[in-house]
């Protein structure tokens, strides 16, 4: 901790009384306010109670589940084939990290920051003080926002590299296996920073509009039952009216999985039969039990036995879903600017 | 309170004088036509109504007005924080609201508040920072306001645990340290003991003096306010009732004619002067001082010495009576608004007991 010691009064000099260059020498570098506000949200957000409890649950969920699939494979991954072992290991990774580690976890960290991004501030009174600095609203936005990104990123490779490692550890495969993971983290550790910045404008924006933090883990938690139940429950209560009626278009999960698996794509990820089943169950993104497989089923060839590979369900060209996606959530982000910008902010 | 989030009327098209008017770049503060109107309909709030305020450079100006007069919403509008409905307002000839502006602007509210996990330094030097100030110079400015406010020792506590006084004092340092050419304090004595009022008072004034900041103040403690500032503009129900008047202007215009005098054996000497027939209303108050009126001033000065030397009294103060700010303030409200418009808050809640009817009654019957 820094002393604070007492100043030498005769160094209190009138700014007034300084010529300007004197002024100027003297002050020497300027602070800027973006930076700032980065630097003190990054911060406070890097709190070593909040990085642990992040990483705790981090790990629990890849620790449970590849503990389920490894006792459920016939023999030691470790014996078989490199190939299979790499695939086996890419694709459960690949699984739990679009459902939990980039997935529920992150959106409810990332939707819990970001929804009190300027309504922590207003509702605690600081925001009044912020907001008589020489400092425009968009940059105070637009910092705070920066420095939870950079947090959240941090955070997230920490938290996908612990994943990784768990499984190959728990899997017992060679570091070569691991090292074939790793460069599959990279597509998931994307769409995990596209996630980020999506969440927290999107949040962000409720964070301008609402102070009640009631409503903003009510949102948070409606998102998360939009993007990860509410799909496979219009697939499974109207199969086929989910394709007739282009529920898909406003199926979150279904688009997020589509992203997700496209950017795993420009990887050269092969999804085994296990992640194309459930990600067609849940998100609808291959065919699968619930669409119509007669057709496929026929064509399939019976050497392949039960591994056959399903096809993609292909409603909507993935650059699609995307490009809407950084709409609305630009659209948002002006938006929550525009509506700061008219704010009024009283004392509390 | 004005709840200053409520929803706020659409700016109206600017009056074209207000769109002509001339920016004066000499003046601290100069606003046009400054209106805040909050809600719409029936629950129209005018919080601000059309102001046009000048505060010159380098002067302690006093901005006075009853509960709900305006004064918070009218200084948080030049400070940046609320929007003005209409109207226009400058800092040193940078519109307000704008980084400009607040560059050389810094404010201190009443009641602030504070992050529950930064220090009272760290808080300092970050407030600093966000003026701008270079890192190792916030840190300097940090600690030598923490010294002049007597705060050193509790630099590393955490201002949410800050008593009443050491939270203001802290909001003051926040608001100085980057040698503003303007600060705005609004009731920033707020909930003080009359100790630290007095202390925290004397340092604003120094430091101003010091600093050559302008200083834009309000508050309720007239007798404080009255030892701050050289002048005054008073706010009722969102319209300038008293404009920038100076304190020697406004004993003058305030006058009421009256004399004091103070001295030993006073009731002989009040008696003396009563019988001279020179003077009018003459009484004596409760610290015996007597207070009379005179029409004939000249020959009380003439002949008061013989009175006192007759009496074996001895002079301790004669001269006019100086009229309080405080007597200005009941006296401009009372006579814009009724001298009922104090005690209005008074008024209605009788008012709506009364519409409670027998209920009303029976709620007063059981206090």
């Amino acid at each position: 901790m820094e002393e604070i010691t007492q100043p030498d009064i005769s160094a209190i000099v009138p700014m007034e009384i300084d010529s300007k260059r004197k002024r100027r020498k003297k002050d020497g570098k300027r602070s800027f306010g973006l930076f700032i506000i980065f630097q003190k949200t990054f911060r406070e957000l890097l709190s070593l109670r909040r990085v642990l409890s992040y990483i705790a649950l981090s790990i629990v969920f890849p620790f449970v589940f590849t503990m389920i699939v490894s006792g459920q494979l016939t023999g030691t991954l470790a014996d078989m084939s490199i190939d299979f072992q790499i695939a086996t290991v890419v694709n459960y990774f690949a699984f739990y990290s679009f459902f939990w580690n980039a997935g529920i976890l992150l959106i409810l960290y990332c939707g819990l920051i970001a929804s009190t991004f300027i309504s922590s501030e207003e509702s605690g009174g600081t925001l009044i003080f912020l907001l008589t600095k020489p400092i425009k609203r968009t940059t105070l936005y637009v910092g705070k926002f920066l420095g939870y990104f950079a947090n959240m990123a941090i955070l997230q490779i920490v938290s996908l590299m612990f994943g990784l490692t768990i499984t190959c550890t728990l899997f017992d495969v060679s570091s070569a296996v691991f090292m074939a993971g790793m460069k599959f983290l990279v597509p998931i550790y994307l769409y995990a920073l596209l996630m980020i910045a999506v969440i927290g404008l999107m949040l962000g924006f409720l964070s301008i509009i609402n102070k009640r933090m009631v409503i903003s883990v009510l949102v948070i938690m409606f998102q998360i039952i939009f993007i990860y139940f509410l799909g496979i429950i219009f697939r499974v209560a109207i199969p086929t009216y989910y394709e007739s009626g282009h529920l898909y278009l406003i199926d979150i999960g279904y688009n997020l999985s589509l992203i997700f698996t496209t950017f795993l794509g420009y990887f050269g990820f092969q999804p085994i039969p296990f992640f194309q089943q459930n990600f067609g169950l849940f998100f609808g993104t291959y065919v699968s039990m619930f669409s119509d497989v007669s057709e496929f089923i026929g064509s399939a060839d019976p050497e392949n036995g039960l591994t056959f590979l399903l096809p993609e369900t292909g409603y909507i060209n993935p650059i699609v879903s995307i490009i809407v996606m950084v709409a609305i959530t630009a659209l948002l982000f002006i938006l929550g600017i525009i509506i700061l910008e008219r704010k009024d902010i009283g004392p509390q | 309170m004005t709840d200053v989030n409520a929803y706020h009327v659409e700016p109206k098209k600017i009056d074209e004088e207000i769109e002509e008017v001339e920016i004066k770049e000499e003046l601290a503060i100069q606003t046009v036509g400054l209106k805040k109107h909050f809600g719409r309909g029936y629950n129209l709030v005018k919080a601000v109504d059309g102001i046009n305020l000048e505060v010159k450079e380098g002067e302690v100006h006093g901005y006075l007005g009853p509960n709900g007069a305006g004064k918070t919403t009218s200084m948080l509008m030049i400070a940046g924080t609320i929007r003005p409905t209409a109207g226009k307002g400058y800092i040193f000839g940078k519109p307000i609201g704008s980084p400009a502006a607040n560059k050389q602007l810094g404010v201190a509210i009443a009641n602030p508040k504070f992050w529950k996990t930064m220090s009272a330094y760290k808080y300092l030097v970050y407030m600093g920072q966000l003026h701008g100030l270079e890192k190792t110079l916030a840190k300097e400015r940090a600690k030598e306001f923490l010294h002049i406010l007597e705060m050193t020792q509790h630099g590393h506590r955490l201002p949410v645990a800050f008593s009443t006084g050491m939270k203001a004092k802290l909001a003051v340092a926040q608001a100085l340290m980057h040698h503003p050419r303007l600060a705005i304090l609004d009731e920033s004595t707020a909930g003080l003991d009359p100790e630290s009022r007095f202390k925290l008072v004397n340092t604003i004034k120094e430091l101003a003096d010091i600093l050559g900041t302008s200083i834009f103040v309000s508050g309720h403690i007239l007798t404080e306010i009255e030892k701050l500032v050289s002048r005054v503009t008073i706010i009722v129900k969102g319209k300038i009732g008293l404009q920038g008047i100076t304190l020697r202007e406004m004993r003058k215009e305030f006058s009421t004619g009256q004399f004091s005098l103070e001295c030993s054996n006073p009731e002989q000497v009040m008696q003396d002067l009563f019988n001279m027939g020179v003077t009018s209303q003459i009484f004596m108050d409760h610290n015996n001082v007597i207070i009379f009126t005179s029409d004939f001033i000249d020959s009380v000065y003439a002949w008061l010495p013989e009175i006192l030397k007759r009496n074996g009294a001895i002079l301790q103060q004669f001269g006019p009576l100086e009229v309080t700010l405080e007597e200005v303030f009941i006296n401009v409200i009372s006579k814009r608004y009724g001298s009922d418009f104090l005690y209005e808050d008074k008024i209605l809640e009788e008012f709506q007991d009364e519409q409670k009817g027998i209920f009303g009654r029976l709620t007063r019957r059981s206090k």
